[in-house]
This record gives C-alpha cells, sequence and structure tokens, in this order.
C-alpha cells in the first residue's frame, strides 16, 4: 500500500536528495547519527500519553522526527522524491497533515470538505504532484476519491466515485493510468463516530479505475455468500499483482479465506488458501498486508489474533507465524518484514509510544 | 465527545502488564468458570425472557387482530413494551447466535440512517401490501420490515390508532406477522444459548483450532470487549444523537423507540443487560482486594445510569423544555463515559489483557 513509485521502494541517492543534504544537521545529534547509521526510514502514527503523532524511523525503531496530529492519525504516504508526507486521519476523521520527513518546514494541517471524512488512506500520484484520499460523501453513503494538489497547499481540485461503499485503500498501478481501489463497503457517518452502520447490506469490492477520467474499468467482488468480508488493505508485489485482506464483520464463528490478490492485468480476482490452524489465528482480521519484491513474500498482521505471518507469495508456503501481542504496522526491510506494536514495539526496539496500524516505508 | 481507548495509566503499565501477560495462562481454568457463570446466570436467562415477551406479544397481537378493541390494543402495545425491556438486556450480546444470519439486523434494523428502513414499512401499509403479513414470507423480506423498529410505527406510529379502531386489519396482521418472526428467532436464540454443543462449547472450551477462543485471555476479553462496545454503542449510538452539545439542539426523533415512548426503557434494559453479565461474573473473586473494589465502584456507574435512565420521560420531545430533565439525561451520557474507560482500559489492564495503543477496534 505504500509503494507508489514505479520502481518499489526509493533508493538511498534519491531519497537522500529529497531528505535534503545536510539535513543531518537539523536534527537532534543523537537522530542525526542515527540517520546516518541507517539503511532505511519508516514513518508511521502514533500515540503517547501527550497525544497523536506521526514519527520517521529507522529500521532499529530509532525515532528521527515527529510531527504532532490534531487526533488519532492511520497511514501515511511518502511523495516519490521523499521531500513531504502525508498523514491521514483515522476514520471518520476530517484532517490530513503534510509533513517534511526531516522537520524543515511546518506541518499543512487540511480538513476534508464539507459532507466528507477521511477514510485512512491514500496515495500520491506517479509524479508526486496529486495525491488522493479515500473519502466518504456521508449524507449519499457514496464512496469518493478527492484529488489534492500537493504543490498548492494541498488545495483540493477534484473527486471522483470510487465505485462503492467505504473506500479504504488505493493503490496505483505503474502504468499510471489505473488506480485500484478497496471499497470495504462499511458505512460511517461522523454523528457515530465509528459505528458500522450497513452491516446487513455490505457489499465490497475492488474496483479499478481510469484516473484521467475517473471512469469504472472493471469492478470485482467476492462470492455472494463473503459479502460480509471488508475489503480493507491492499499492497503490490514484484510480479504486479495486488494483494488484498479482509476484515469479516459477520458470524466470528465462521472461518474464510482472508488474503487474496488482482491479478497483475487487473481482470482476475481470487482468495489463496492459507492453512487452517494460521488461519482461525486471524481471529477473521486482518489489520495490514506488506509483499517484499525482493524476497516474494507476502506478510499479513492481525492485532486480534495477536499474530504476524509470513508467506512466499506464489506457493503460499507459510515461512513464518509469529505471535506478538497488539501486531498491526508490518513493512518490508531487506529480504523480509519489520513489525510495529500498539504496546511501542517497533522492529526489535521498544518505545515509549503506541503505533497505529501501518508503517510506511520512506526510504528502503 | 470522542472516546480515547489509551490512557496514561494504560501506558505506563504497559510495561510491567506484558511481563505479566504469562500469568494468562495459570488463569485459564478460572475464566472458563467466569463464563460459565455469565452464560447461566445472564445470557441463558436474558435469552428465555425475551422468549418469553416474544411469545406473549404474539399472542396478544393475534387476539387483537381477531377482534380489535381498546383493551386488547393497550394489552399489545404493554407487551410490546415488555418485549423491547426484554430485548434491551440480550441486544448487545452480539457474538454467537446473535451475530449468525442477520439475526441481529432482523430483530434490531437500526440505526436507519435516511430512514430508508421506516420509507418501506410505510410503504407496504400504505399500499395494503399483504406479502408483508404472513410471517414465513416476512422472514425472507428486508430486514428492515421484520424487526422490532418497525413494529414501532406499525403499532405506534401515524394511524397506528386505526388498529384499534377496527379499520386497519392488514396492519394489525403486519405487526402480528412481525411479533411471529420475531418470537421465531428468540426462540432460535435459546435453544442456540442453552445447545451445550452449541457456541457456549466454544466459548468454554479455547482451542488452538476454535475459531473465537484461543486461551483464557480471549475467553475474558471477549466478554469485556462485548460489554464495553455495549455501552459505547450506547454512548454513541442511542444517546448522542440525541443530547447533541446542548437542550435547544438536541433531536428527540434520534431517539429509539420515540414514538411508542419506550426510549428510557431501552436504555435502562441495555445498561440491566450488561450488568448482569458483569454481575455474573464475579471478577472480584480473581483479583486482589484493591482492584476488588475498584470493580464494585463500576457497579456505581451502573446503578446511577440505571437511575438517569429510569427518569426518561415517555415523550422525550419533552426534554426540549425541561432544562432540568435534560441535564439529567446528559449526566446519563456522561456517566456511561466513565463505564466505557472502565471496560475498556481500567478492567482489561487488571486482568493484563491490553496496555497501550490498542489497535484492536478495527481499521
Amino acid at each position: 500500500m505504500h509503494l507508489f513509485s514505479p520502481t518499489p521502494l526509493i533508493d538511498r541517492r534519491r531519497f537522500l536528495a529529497g531528505f535534503g543534504a545536510g539535513v543531518a544537521g537539523l536534527l537532534a545529534p543523537g537522530a542525526a547519527r542515527a540517520l546516518e547509521r541507517s539503511d532505511a526510514l519508516f514513518a508511521s502514527a502514533y500515540m503517547t500519553r501527550d497525544g497523536y503523532g506521526v514519527a520517521m524511523l529507522t529500521e532499529r525503531g530509532e525515532i528521527l522526527h515527529r510531527t504532532p496530529l490534531p487526533d488519532r492519525g492511520h497511514d501515511v504516504v511518502m511523495a516519490p522524491d521523499g521531500s513531504s508526507a502525508i498523514a491521514f486521519a483515522r476514520r471518520p476523521g476530517t484532517f490530513a497533515v503534510k509533513f517534511d520527513p526531516a522537520g524543515r518546514t511546518p506541518p499543512l494541517t487540511i480538513s476534508s470538505p464539507e459532507g466528507r471524512h477521511f477514510y485512512g488512506h491514500g496515495a500520491f500520484s506517479l509524479g508526486g504532484r496529486l495525491v488522493y484520499a479515500t473519502e466518504n460523501d456521508f449524507d449519499a453513503a457514496r464512496g469518493m476519491i478527492g484529488i489534492y494538489d500537493v504543490a498548492d497547499r494541498m488545495t483540493r481540485i477534484g473527486e471522483f466515485e470510487s465505485h462503492g461503499v467505504g473506500p479504504h485503500d488505493i493503490e496505483i498501478m505503474p502504468d499510471g493510468r489505473h488506480m485500484v481501489i478497496a471499497n470495504g463497503a462499511i458505512e460511517t457517518h461522523p454523528d457515530m463516530e465509528r459505528v458500522q452502520l450497513n452491516l446487513a447490506t455490505m457489499k465490497p469490492n475492488i474496483a479499478v479505475i481510469e484516473i484521467a477520467t475517473g471512469a469504472l474499468v472493471a469492478r470485482h467482488a467476492l462470492a455472494p455468500e463473503l459479502h460480509q468480508l471488508s475489503l480493507r488493505h491492499m499492497a503490490r508485489d514484484g510480479r504486479g499483482r495486488v494483494w488484498f485482506a479482509c476484515q469479516n464483520q459477520g458470524d466470528a464463528t465462521q472461518v474464510h479465506q482472508l488474503v487474496g490478490h488482482l491479478s497483475a492485468d487487473l481482470s482476475a480476482l481470487r482468495l489463496i488458501d492459507l492453512p487452517e490452524e494460521p488461519l482461525v489465528s486471524l481471529r477473521g482480521y486482518v489489520g495490514s498486508i506488506e509483499c517484499n519484491a525482493t524476497s516474494g513474500l507476502v506478510a499479513i498482521t492481525s492485532p486480534r489474533g495477536n499474530v504476524a505471518i509470513s508467506f512466499e507469495g506464489d506457493s503460499g508456503r507459510i515461512v513464518d507465524e509469529l505471535r506478538i501481542r497488539n501486531v498491526c504496522g508490518v513493512a518490508p526491510h531487506g529480504a523480509g518484514f519489520i513489525r510495529s506494536t500498539g504496546e511501542g514495539e517497533f522492529a526489535e526496539a521498544r518505545l515509549d509510544i503506541g503505533f497505529d496500524n501501518h508503517i510506511a516505508v520512506a526510504r528502503g | 465527545m470522542t472516546h480515547s481507548r489509551f490512557s496514561l495509566a494504560a501506558l505506563c503499565l504497559g510495561v510491567f502488564l506484558s511481563v505479566a501477560a504469562g500469568s494468562a495462562a495459570h488463569a485459564a481454568a478460572d475464566r472458563s468458570e467466569v463464563i460459565e457463570r455469565v452464560i447461566s446466570h445472564g445470557i441463558r436467562p436474558g435469552f428465555e425472557a425475551f422468549a418469553g415477551s416474544a411469545e406473549r406479544l404474539a399472542a396478544a397481537t393475534h387476539q387483537l387482530c381477531s377482534a380489535p378493541d381498546a383493551e386488547k390494543f393497550a394489552a399489545t402495545t404493554a407487551a410490546f413494551a415488555d418485549l423491547i425491556d426484554s430485548w434491551s438486556r440480550v441486544e448487545f450480546i452480539r457474538l454467537g447466535p446473535l451475530a449468525a444470519d442477520n439475526r441481529l439486523e432482523r430483530v434490531m434494523f437500526w440505526p436507519d440512517r435516511r430512514s430508508r428502513g421506516l420509507a418501506q414499512v410505510q410503504e407496504a401499509i400504505r399500499t395494503g401490501d399483504d406479502s408483508v403479513t404472513d410471517p414465513v414470507a416476512l422472514a425472507g423480506k428486508s430486514v428492515a420490515l421484520q424487526g422490532l423498529p418497525a413494529l414501532d410505527f406499525v403499532l405506534a406510529g401515524t394511524g397506528s390508532e386505526e388498529i384499534a379502531a377496527g379499520t386497519a386489519p392488514m396492519r394489525c396482521a403486519f405487526a402480528a406477522a412481525i411479533a411471529d418472526n420475531v418470537s421465531d428467532i428468540a426462540g432460535q436464540f435459546t435453544a442456540e444459548w442453552n445447545d451445550p454443543d452449541g457456541f457456549s462449547r466454544l466459548w468454554l472450551e479455547p482451542d488452538a483450532l476454535n475459531p473465537m477462543f484461543r486461551d483464557g485471555d480471549e475467553q475474558l476479553s471477549r466478554l469485556l470487549t462485548m460489554i464495553g462496545d455495549g455501552i459505547e454503542l450506547i454512548h454513541v449510538q442511542r444517546l448522542e444523537p440525541v443530547v447533541q452539545d446542548s437542550r435547544k439542539a438536541m433531536k428527540p426523533k434520534a431517539a429509539l423507540f420515540w414514538r411508542s415512548g419506550n426510549f428510557g426503557r431501552t436504555l435502562g434494559g441495555n445498561i440491566e443487560g450488561l450488568e448482569s453479565l458483569f454481575v455474573a461474573a464475579q471478577l472480584q473473586d480473581l483479583v486482589p482486594a484493591s482492584d476488588a473494589r475498584r470493580l464494585d465502584g463500576t457497579l456505581f456507574g451502573f446503578h446511577e445510569a440505571r437511575a438517569v435512565f429510569a427518569e426518561v420521560p415517555g415523550d422525550i420531545a419533552g426534554l426540549a423544555t425541561d432544562e432540568a430533565g435534560y441535564n439529567r439525561l446528559a449526566y446519563g451520557d456522561i456517566v456511561l463515559t466513565g463505564l466505557i474507560d472502565n471496560f475498556k482500559e481500567t478492567i482489561p489492564v487488571m486482568f493484563g489483557l491490553i496496555s497501550g495503543f490498542s489497535t484492536l477496534d478495527g481499521d
């Protein structure tokens, strides 16, 4: 979900150019040393006893920089050149904060327009000029994609329909012409905070949209009897497939497959078969999914099941199944993954903050 | 009034509790006993009471329809009020039988944003759609036509006086079909909760391949989450849309069952039902005396909320001109926020079930 450039990860030289030559001089001494020693950088929303924010971290969990947020954030997206990042409010929040990963310039906070709230995710266009945000036209219960001009103080310059209810995650395809949207189908309204208003009538889908026109190219759904599997999060693998992960909003005693992929030509959707025991351990809920293009592995996490699972994308063979309390954030690193928890663990470090659901790769 | 699931206390206790988490294993047997008490003394009696009141309403409605008069209409509306009370006590036991086959939505299609469900009910009455008067056919129709909010309009909405007058036989038959349908669903609840090999066994016997409960932590966590989620739904879904930020801004017609004057009854039933689960659990027996006292403090919150909701007038709109009454209801909402904190932070932390920023509530 965080891989929105033609190359899956930003190379070091390119990122440092964006992060700014001499940026180390702007950081606190400890953070500057951590930056010098780091191979990778990540971003994640968090909470401390003082409030909410978004942090830039090394692969060792050293915090380089923090940007405060007005309320709980969710996902973070990085500009392709690494010069800026945007944190979105957790649904049904109404703010997004554009910030400088190095803290050189003050953050810019914007609000969703009247009648809209954010769903927590977004994506940069390949060139980095625009950002697309999943939004809810809550009086019409209609999913929307808001379009923002990054260079023009995040001015909202347009919108189009997501072709479903409750759009959550977005992927921009490498051709730059198509966008894939996970319409999770859960209707919410700010008047009732996070209450889910339509569980009986959910119809989730994955929509393929032509970016230039907003026209629907294809809409994929699971079998009708799986209509309470909310299609939520996505990640693109090295073969161009878009992996998706579900959250079961229906009868929790029923065990359903929760992970699948959309073919690279965006024409076919299928669930894969995870073995029974790890599948059961997910407790019907996958909080994050990420792919590692280097190793071909796919990682999923479940804070409800307190489990993190990695498997081979091609064969489905489970590589590891880790018991980690309140684990949710995951991001590719090296040939594997790093993970974070709501209890302050980030990779091997334990911090005095709680991490939100996702980790964005700022530099791989 | 945003509720945060994170507190300074939870953060400070985080490291300690992670170390203490291993205590969960030795408590597995205790936790099965807790769940056994909750099922035997809270859940099963609650659903049996609901089934009984559903049966009585069905009988009263059929009698009304066979020979309508004011007395039988009054008996029916009284039976409906009793049904609301018994339903409200169990409606937040949203796992197992209640969560299967859209039963929750069939009994309780709510909230009904944009009044789509209400429009279906009104349309069926306006057109004299006989298909909704057959309980079997009704069970296959839109969930919005099948349950208590629909019955609230049929028995107490515009034109309902024609039932007592005997000039609305189709509407009366619609009410009887809804009552039969709810009674049928209520029977399914009791049968499944009383089945020793049914959902209760899943909850009582944690196992690696159990789809919901791996260990004692998950058993107890589900109970606390269920109670906490229930209180949070009362707060967010039932009270806040009515209370709003001021008396002048309050929205009486956002109140559940406002037409039949049962808003206070449903709130009170909700609280009593959730309290009964907490009392049946006897969690005080599993913790040190200092924590037991804090658990007793939770009972005080339940008592306060019950007292407030017992005072809610049938005509909820009257609170718009009753400052003391409005403030009392708003106070009840504040009491709920304290209870939410207890069930989502304090008590789980007490049992080593959560520490820090929980991502568990979904996204």
